[in-house]
């Protein structure tokens, strides 16, 4: 029973490292930039399917697509910022909202054109083997999918920590006048921030097609976890938005071996709702932004 | 044989601003001279920090210009006029609170300006023995007082060598030990640095005695402007602001 147990949490946590990244690039996009975007996980399905081609087409593993969907969304993510979010800044919010629904719709329909709906799987040399670790056999996919996830979040966490522009990017989210005021260019920071929140998506998106089995449609469920993790662990701090990955996936893990399938869902959408209206600022109690 | 008057600093010229029906500047101009402190009065509401806003570039005029050393510089977003030599304080003291003390002033400095870190960190601790913080330097922002944070923030200001500083209400609810501190590291940093200053305040006897020039606003139009003492008698200064004794 404890050997269960504990395989159980491993998978929980090997997931919650993954659904931490899934949400970090929504969490500091929201917190730092104040951008709600909602087309998170329309690039996270795109990043499955980036590496979902590069597999196919070219017979790249997904652990070398996981790096390139670093630069590539990057880029993708600054290009959008320029086009789209640098004309929505003097704008009402629930108008940018309503521009970025209509970016992820958008963005769906033409994976929908694209790839239809048909679901994918992307089945590597290792995604059917596992490994024993500590006397509990992993599965080998999960492993490497959680250690990459874990790796993006702390050299993360030290780009926000320790340079320069990470410095300035905690300095703009503290305050964007006082910023500009002191010579920080605001919106070069900003493009290069959603472009690092896109290119986490992209990252998402590859860590979670090496795992899940994926569609243009799949990415609703997707941004509901996102949210979650958010939600759960308040806005901009990479730190909390990793804890809060981990209890969703140890959640999920428990939920799925001891309830019915369908009620899992029907838990993490209970804890969405219950979160939302104890704790506003999600468990952190953060009255501000912080990072 | 004539003084030669010296071009002016920032020129503000015939600058207007509404908010909606609300006329919050009127036909404002003035001119502001090099290693001058310009006081800036006026009852609440009169229009200090929409003008303050208006030179700083968080909103642009109406109509009107605002000139720095003869160039155009209104619209233009804050952070280009802070690399043009314009840099601010505001009402409420805003430091970036999980940075240090000293990182809150050589952070903006590097990101700005191609200086080697160690150039940028003795610029700091300069600043920082200016205002005397030198003790707290390695301290979390949010962890200081609000009067030392408000040093903090008028040394952020300084720590590019900007040709102009505008300050909001600096005297506001700090202790008199460092009201006089930031009094003197003002006057400094005119003597030393050159450098101007428009300070808003309602704390009038401090600001007659350091200003060179002063400028009254009355809902939204300079009710009078010239040299402190002249001001502060004006009639409609003492009609529209200060009151009779």
């Amino acid at each position: 029973m404890l050997e269960h147990l504990a395989a159980i949490a491993a998978d929980g946590i090997l997931l919650g490292l993954i659904y931490a990244i899934a949400g970090l690039g929504l969490s500091l996009v929201l917190g730092i930039m104040g951008i709600v975007n909602v087309a998170h996980s329309a690039f996270i399905m795109l990043g499955s399917f980036f590496a979902f081609e590069l597999f196919e087409r070219l017979g790249i593993d997904p652990i070398i697509s996981f790096f390139l969907a670093l630069p590539v969304f990057f880029v993708l993510g600054t290009v959008v910022y320029r086009m789209l979010l640098t004309r929505l800044e003097r704008v009402a919010q629930a108008q940018g909202l309503v521009a970025m629904f209509g970016l992820m719709v958008l963005i769906e329909n033409l994976g929908t054109i694209v790839w239809t709906t048909d679901t994918r799987v992307i089945t590597a040399s290792y995604t059917n083997s596992s490994v024993v670790v500590g006397g509990l056999f992993i599965a080998k996919v999960k492993l490497i999918a959680g250690i990459l996830a874990l790796a993006l979040t702390a050299i993360f966490w030290a780009f926000l920590r320790f340079t320069l522009v990470g410095r300035a990017i905690r300095a703009m989210s503290q305050n964007r006048d006082a910023a500009m005021s002191a010579g920080i260019d605001v919106r070069r920071l900003s493009t290069m921030m959603f472009g690092l929140g896109i290119a986490c998506a992209g990252a998402a998106g590859v860590a979670l097609a090496m795992i899940f089995p994926f569609s243009p449609n799949t990415q609703v469920q997707w941004l509901a976890w996102a949210f979650l993790v958010v939600i759960l662990g308040g806005l901009g701090n990479v730190a909390n938005t990793l804890v809060a990955g981990l209890i969703v996936g140890l959640l999920q893990t428990l939920c799925a071996a001891f309830l019915p399938f369908d009620y899992v869902y029907l838990v993490l959408y209970v804890l969405l709702a219950a979160v939302l209206v104890l704790r506003r600022e999600g468990l952190t109690l953060a009255v501000r932004r912080a990072i | 044989m004539t003084a030669s008057i010296p071009a002016p600093l920032l020129s503000i010229e015939a600058v207007a601003k509404h908010f909606g029906g609300v006329v919050a500047l009127d036909d404002v101009s003035f001119p502001v001279q090099p290693s001058a402190v310009l006081g800036l009065i006026g009852p609440n509401g009169s229009g200090k920090t929409t003008l303050l806003n208006v030179i700083n570039g968080v909103l642009a005029p109406d109509r009107g210009a605002v000139k720095l050393a003869g160039i155009r510089i209104d619209g233009k977003r804050s952070c280009d006029l802070a690399a043009a030599g314009v840099s601010r304080t505001f009402q409420s003291a805003r430091v970036f609170r999980t940075l240090t003390v000293r990182q809150n002033l050589f952070i903006p400095l590097l990101h700005r300006a191609a200086i080697a870190r160690s150039a940028a960190v003795d610029r700091a601790d300069e600043l920082l023995d200016l205002v005397s913080l030198r003790p707290h330097a390695d301290r979390i922002a949010s962890e200081i007082s609000g009067g030392q944070q408000r040093l903090l923030e008028f040394a952020r200001a300084l720590v590019t060598r900007p040709r102009l500083v505008l300050m909001d209400e600096p005297f506001a609810g700090i202790h008199p030990e460092i009201k006089a501190l930031l009094i003197r590291s003002i006057r400094k940093t005119v003597a030393q640095e050159a450098t101007s200053f428009v300070i808003v305040s309602h704390e009038v006897p401090e600001l007659v005695n350091m200003s060179d020039f002063m400028v009254c606003l009355v809902e939204g139009k300079v009710a009078s402007a010239g040299m402190p003492l002249d001001v502060i008698h004006n009639e409609r200064v003492i009609e529209g602001y200060l009151g009779r004794a």
